[in-house]
């Protein structure tokens, strides 16, 4: 049982004089209970691959499989896009957010949608009745998660569900994937992987719509985190304090990804104040 | 100068003050940043700045003129550029060039200067190439960098930016910070909205904002070195920051560094 993607291609406006070709033979296995990140430059086809994993797009080439189906199953795959705006239709948060339980025919209904805004931090009583539209930018951009986990989708796709977040936003956006993980198959886009480094099963490095890497986060850091280099990223802060360490002979066996573990980690290569 | 006097605005229907008794100034050839929690007030702000919206109380003078003044409207949009946080917002044009030329063309920039203003932004911000695609064909980030060029190419005394790298890769965070540093060492006012305190750390002055309401205005320094002020409007220190502050507390002698190139420099000599 997973979400599968085999030699997944796209192109877009064919034939058209601005065709253009952004994804390229992608093989992804998606297991409930992973967390697979995706990385990649701007343009480098990751919201597309996403559109194609969810069923919003129909594969060029290649194909995509949930649990062994011919398509995509509703209700099995949720999506989180990376304009949460261009989510919302209904008129209050909570009526956005009870859609999807309710659309599936959850009994739960109220429960689901008051454990959702509860888990990235919108309390239901202050948000709850107010416009979607109206949010500010990290609101909609948590509302819109707490409208997909309401409907605990078997498979979690997210464009980006931290950026513009706040401190505690992300914390608590984090700690709910991760608790959404325990059952489900999250599949997870962003410019930011440092938090997720530390968690995650398997990374998918993009590159101008190629895999350049695809692997488990020891592998990709192996190299000084080649992979990164040659799609055109730099690794997060705390990662790379830790390779420049190593460059220069620092003694450092496991990457830490959370700064105050580097912190320690640094310290442990060197060996005590001087 | 945009100077905002004890301005407060509450959204019709909200039960608080999106800004509350904000007095604030906005100088030429500097860069001031924003940063604050979700909700208090950055966006807000920004749409104050050039006249989006009205201040319920106090009053927002951009040059001497009062963004209340219906007839002075256009000046005040044509001094103050906006970058909205979201880029699908502002698009107005069929296609790329199109939409970056709207702006300047309103101004009555001529032909020929128009082109070059258009060829220029979209330089700037690595879009050349792009010019006669449809805007909402573009992937989020190339959006953001065509609402950065729209802005550029007006060439405003004042630029407000809302979060203008929420979108962007590592790589393209940096040209657009470089492009900031070169706004305000032209002489330019620039506001830049973020949640990067990173970000934040670079510029002239730096305003937190709590609940709409001033909580810091001052170097960064003195915000960034104030972790209980730090926690308490729920901004994160830059990691390399708290790699050095860990290090310190544990004996080891640190120097100010804000890269993980200088941190390790400063380690492994
Ligand atoms: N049109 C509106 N009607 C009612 N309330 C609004 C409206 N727009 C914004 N608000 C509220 O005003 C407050 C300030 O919003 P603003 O967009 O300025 O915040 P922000 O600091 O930019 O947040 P973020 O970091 O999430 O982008 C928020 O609590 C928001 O919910
Ligand atoms: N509807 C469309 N029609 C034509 N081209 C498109 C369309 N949507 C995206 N593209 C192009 O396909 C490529 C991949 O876009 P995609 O949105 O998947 O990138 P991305 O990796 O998500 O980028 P970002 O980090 O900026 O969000 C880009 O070059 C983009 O311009
Ligand atoms: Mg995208
Ligand atoms: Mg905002």
């Amino acid at each position: 049982m997973a979400l599968v993607a085999k030699d997944l291609g796209y192109t877009y406006s064919t034939g058209a004089p601005y065709e253009s070709r952004a994804l390229t033979g992608v093989d992804l296995r998606l297991e409930k209970g992973e967390l697979c990140l995706v990385v990649g430059s701007t343009g480098s086809g990751k919201s597309t691959l996403l559109r194609l994993m969810s069923g919003l797009l129909e594969p060029g080439v290649g194909s995509v499989r949930v649990d062994d189906a011919e398509s995509v199953v509703r209700g099995s795959v949720g999506i989180v896009f990376q304009n949460p705006e261009t989510q919302f239709f209904a008129e209050t948060v909570s009526a956005d957010v009870a859609f999807g339980p309710k659309n599936l025919g959850f009994s739960d209904v109220d429960t689901a949608v008051s454990d959702a805004m509860l888990a990235v931090g919108l309390e239901p009583v202050e948000f709850g009745e107010r416009s979607p539209f109206t949010l500010s930018g990290g609101e909609a951009r948590r509302a819109a998660i707490a409208g997909v986990l309401a409907m605990r989708p078997a498979y979690l796709l997210l464009d980006e569900p931290t950026a513009g977040l706040d401190r505690r936003g992300r914390e608590v956006v984090v700690r709910a994937l991760l608790e959404a993980r325990l059952k489900a198959g999250v599949l997870l886009v962003t410019h930011d992987p440092g938090v997720f480094l530390a968690h995650a099963d398997r990374v998918l490095v993009l590159a101008a719509g190629q895999p350049v890497f695809y692997g488990n986060v020891t592998d990709l850091l192996e190299d000084d985190g080649a992979p990164f280099d040659v799609a055109g990223l730099v690794l997060p802060d705390v990662v790379r304090a830790q390779v420049l360490a190593r460059s220069r002979g620092a003694r450092i066996a496991r990457f830490a990804f959370d700064a105050t573990d580097a912190a320690r980690t640094l310290a442990g290569a060197l060996g005590g104040p001087s | 100068m945009i100077v905002f006097e004890a301005v407060s605005f509450t959204y019709p229907g909200a039960a608080r003050p999106a800004i509350a008794d904000l007095t604030l100034t906005i100088a030429s050839a500097s860069l001031l940043a924003v940063v604050g929690a979700n909700g208090s007030g950055k966006s807000t702000l920004a749409r104050l700045a050039d006249g989006l919206l009205v201040p319920d109380s106090g009053r927002v003078m951009v040059d001497g003129i009062d963004t209340a003044d219906e007839q002075r409207c256009w000046d005040v949009r044509s001094r103050v550029g906006l970058v909205l946080q979201n880029p699908d917002n502002q698009i107005v044009g069929t296609v790329v060039e199109e939409d970056v030329a709207f702006g300047p063309e309103n101004l009555g920039v001529p032909r020929e200067e128009l082109r070059s203003r258009v060829s220029d932004a979209l330089a700037v911000v690595g879009l050349t190439g792009l010019e006669r695609r449809e805007p909402h064909l573009l992937s989020e980030g190339q959006k953001q960098r065509l609402a950065i060029a729209g802005a550029l190419a007006m060439r405003p005394e004042y630029l407000v930016l809302d979060e203008p790298t929420a979108m962007l890769d590592q790589r393209g965070r940096t040209d657009v910070l470089g492009v900031l540093d070169g706004l305000k060492l032209a002489g330019r006012g620039v506001v830049h909205i973020t949640q990067d305190t990173g970000e934040a750390a670079r510029a002239d002055l730096v305003l937190a904002l709590d609940a709409g309401s001033v909580a810091y205005l001052g170097h960064p320094a003195g915000l960034l070195g104030d972790a209980s002020l730090m926690a308490e409007l729920g901004l994160e220190a830059p990691p390399i920051q708290v790699i050095a502050d860990e290090l310190r507390r544990s004996g080891f002698t640190v120097p100010e560094v804000s890269t993980a190139e200088e941190l390790v420099e400063a380690l492994w000599r």
